[in-house]
């Protein structure tokens, strides 16, 4: 008899097709939590940037406001709805019983509640600056915005990173790319909103529409890593089931990262001022991605959970794993930096040649 | 009742601060399923779904909030001698194709379902055991995806996380788990982990030297399931094919490990978003008129 090797490549073997792990109970209220908090964390950064950076001229004091309500309805909205999807809700303060550092969940919920407080003390510096008191609310209201930026900054990224930490195949295997790809889409549908409300501000919104851009090109290129990651390590199309690929293909990716991208980066390279539909399509675009992506990662990251193969094949001795043996550091982005500072240069000169 | 029964029924002593856990010896394993019922009948655990599955004799499926020992059937067809895995005509010394493991809560060394609890519900016991606190757990169900074994779940019924305790309650008043207590072949077997760890790769020497080359050992340091960052499980396995036969992962990983690369990453690309923003605005206003 053949000894046994104490590691083996898998061959597909599984017990009668049932599950080897156990799925999330993760539903569409998560799904939407996910979504409302990250356009509101998006916000409340965007609306910091363009507090400190902007021309201090109304149209963008309203938009900061603007933010700064979003941001505060998306850190009140998704704990409320992550309250009613614990199954036992009337224990839901037992979240802020302890800190436990190796849990995501612990380290969102804290998060959660510091950016709800600071989010409301940042909103009410916009109401006391309209009211009368124009210095005093813009500097109460920075006093409390900056914190709020980080802590939402936090929040943006503790979803993706919430999901990935877990055996769940979809999110595990792409991990640390998750949280940056639910960010960068944070970002762009944040990024909608506020274009869609700065109709008065062709320069604020121009602004605004190349931030959107930036995201969605970060948006795209974390896409093109997942889908390599998913290869390597759970299967060629792991978003699979009726509907659900033509939801995730058509809807999230097509309609949602790349033809905002697209449309955005036409309406650049022509610096046409006169871009209003184009760029509130554009914007619409996002904000679909921004509602479907979070939804689709779970119903698929779910279904990747139930099926045997996808948990064993991401369960696999590296040393047998069918992409080469991973280098150091291949987790990582490549070049993130670099293609940022690269997007960024290329913003600049389409800016200058502009002007 | 007798005290320190234990060192009467599995030959040890159960002190607090010591870590305990089983060893299942899968080549002992008649499939009686005595572990099964004296697990429900001791934790008083609810019927599961009745009805035949066709799974060979397994009726229970998998480990769940109701069921905390879960005994695997595989009947494996042919024995590759065979062509066209027709069934074998001559039977291998020592166990037919029918392979039966009694699964369990594998109470890891590192566990992932203990670190992902944000309400400090799941906790290691003083016996090295993990265990979910009935009156603090808010059903988050957390614990569920970050187990690599899937092995805890919520319940229908009270919305909470429940898992094999090791009969944490039989511990502490001197008395070995009731599913060890009950397995008339020893296949279970009780103690603490480092003795049990010595004695699982003492069995396997044994099982090759008599012929069994394809047995290995699941859970121990280094071994396969003890993988990832989990390092050991202080239930261990000993099993006759690759553990995917019988439902359980070769190379497991402790998700808590991703944490830092996973929020560092996140944050860059915000902080780079911030600074891109920033060099765009500062150049759109350069050479413009400042404002008043």
């Amino acid at each position: 008899m053949k000894e046994q090797p104490a590691f083996a490549p898998y061959e597909g073997e599984n017990y009668y097709g049932l599950a080897a792990m156990k799925p999330s109970h993760y539903r569409w209220r998560i799904g939407t939590a996910f979504s409302l908090l990250g356009i509101g964390t998006g916000a409340q950064i965007l609306s910091t940037l363009l507090d400190v950076l902007g021309d201090g001229e109304k149209g963008d004091r309203d938009l900061v406001k603007l933010g700064r309500y979003m941001g505060l309805a998306g850190s009140v909205a998704a704990p409320l709805l992550y309250v009613l999807d614990l199954h036992t809700p009337q224990r839901w303060f037992n979240m802020l019983r302890i800190f436990r550092k190796s849990s995501m969940m612990s380290i969102g919920s804290w998060t959660l509640t510091g950016l709800g407080a600071l989010s409301a003390m940042a909103l009410l510096g916009s109401i006391v600056e309209e009211a009368g008191l124009e210095k005093g609310g813009k500097w109460a209201g920075r006093l409390f915005e900056l914190p709020a930026a980080l802590l939402a900054a936090l929040a943006s990224v503790y979803k993706g990173a919430e999901i990935e930490q877990t055996n769940t195949p979809l999110w595990a295997s792409v991990s640390p790319l998750l949280s940056t790809f639910l960010a960068s889409a944070d970002a762009a549908g944040a990024a909608s909103v506020l274009s869609l409300a700065a109709g008065g501000r062709p320069e604020t919104k121009k602004g605004l529409d190349a931030f959107a851009l930036l995201a969605g090109i970060m948006e795209m290129l974390v896409y093109a890593r997942m889908t390599q990651k998913w290869k390597e390590r759970v299967s060629s199309s792991p978003v699979q089931g009726q509907g659900l690929q033509a939801g995730w293909s058509g809807g999230a990716v097509a309609l949602g990262i790349i033809a905002p991208a697209v449309i955005r980066g036409l309406d650049l390279l022509k610096g046409s001022e006169k871009n209003n539909a184009s760029s509130a399509a554009a914007s619409i675009g996002s904000l679909i991605g921004s509602m479907l992506i979070p939804s689709l990662l779970i119903i698929a990251g779910n279904r990747t959970a139930g099926t045997p193969q996808d948990y064993f094949r991401y369960t696999e001795p590296q040393q047998f794993r069918r992409a080469a043996r991973q280098r150091p550091g291949q987790t990582q982005l490549p070049g993130a930096p670099l293609l940022l500072l690269g997007a960024a240069a290329l913003g600049i000169s389409l800016l200058k040649r502009r002007s | 009742m007798i005290a320190d029964e234990s060192e009467l029924t599995a030959g040890v002593k159960i002190e607090p601060g010591r870590d305990y856990g089983f060893f299942t010896d899968s080549s002992l394993c008649i499939g009686c399923k005595a572990c099964e019922v004296a697990c429900k009948e001791w934790n008083a655990l609810p019927m599961d779904d009745f009805g035949l599955t066709g799974m060979s004799y397994d009726n229970t499926r998998a480990l769940s909030a109701s069921t905390w020992r879960h005994v695997a059937f595989i009947e494996k067809i042919s024995d590759g001698r065979s062509e066209n895995f027709s069934r074998p005509t001559a039977l291998k010394p020592y166990q037919s194709n029918w392979l039966m493991l009694s699964d369990v809560c594998k109470h890891c060394r590192r566990a992932g379902c203990l670190e992902a609890c944000p309400t400090g519900a799941l906790f290691r016991t003083e016996f090295g055991s993990v265990v979910v606190q009935q009156d603090i757990c808010n059903g988050c169900g957390y614990c569920v995806p970050s187990c690599p074994f899937g092995v805890v779940e919520l319940s229908g019924t009270d919305g909470k996380a429940h898992k094999c305790t090791l009969c944490y309650d039989r511990l502490k008043g001197g008395l070995e788990p009731a599913c060890a207590k009950a397995c008339p072949t020893n296949s279970i077997q009780f103690g603490e982990v480092g003795d049990l760890h010595e004695r699982a790769q003492r069995r396997l020497a044994e099982l090759r030297r008599i012929g069994r080359t394809d047995a290995q050992i699941y859970g121990t340091p280094g071994a396969q399931g003890a993988t990832g960052g989990i390092e050991s499980l202080h239930c261990s396995f000993l099993i006759l094919d690759k553990p995917e036969v019988y439902n359980l992962p070769q190379a497991p990983e402790l998700p808590m490990e991703r944490i830092p690369e996973s929020l560092k990453t996140g944050l860059g690309f915000w902080a780079g978003l911030a600074l891109a923003s920033g060099v765009l605005i500062a150049v759109s206003q350069w050479g413009k008129e400042p404002r008043q």
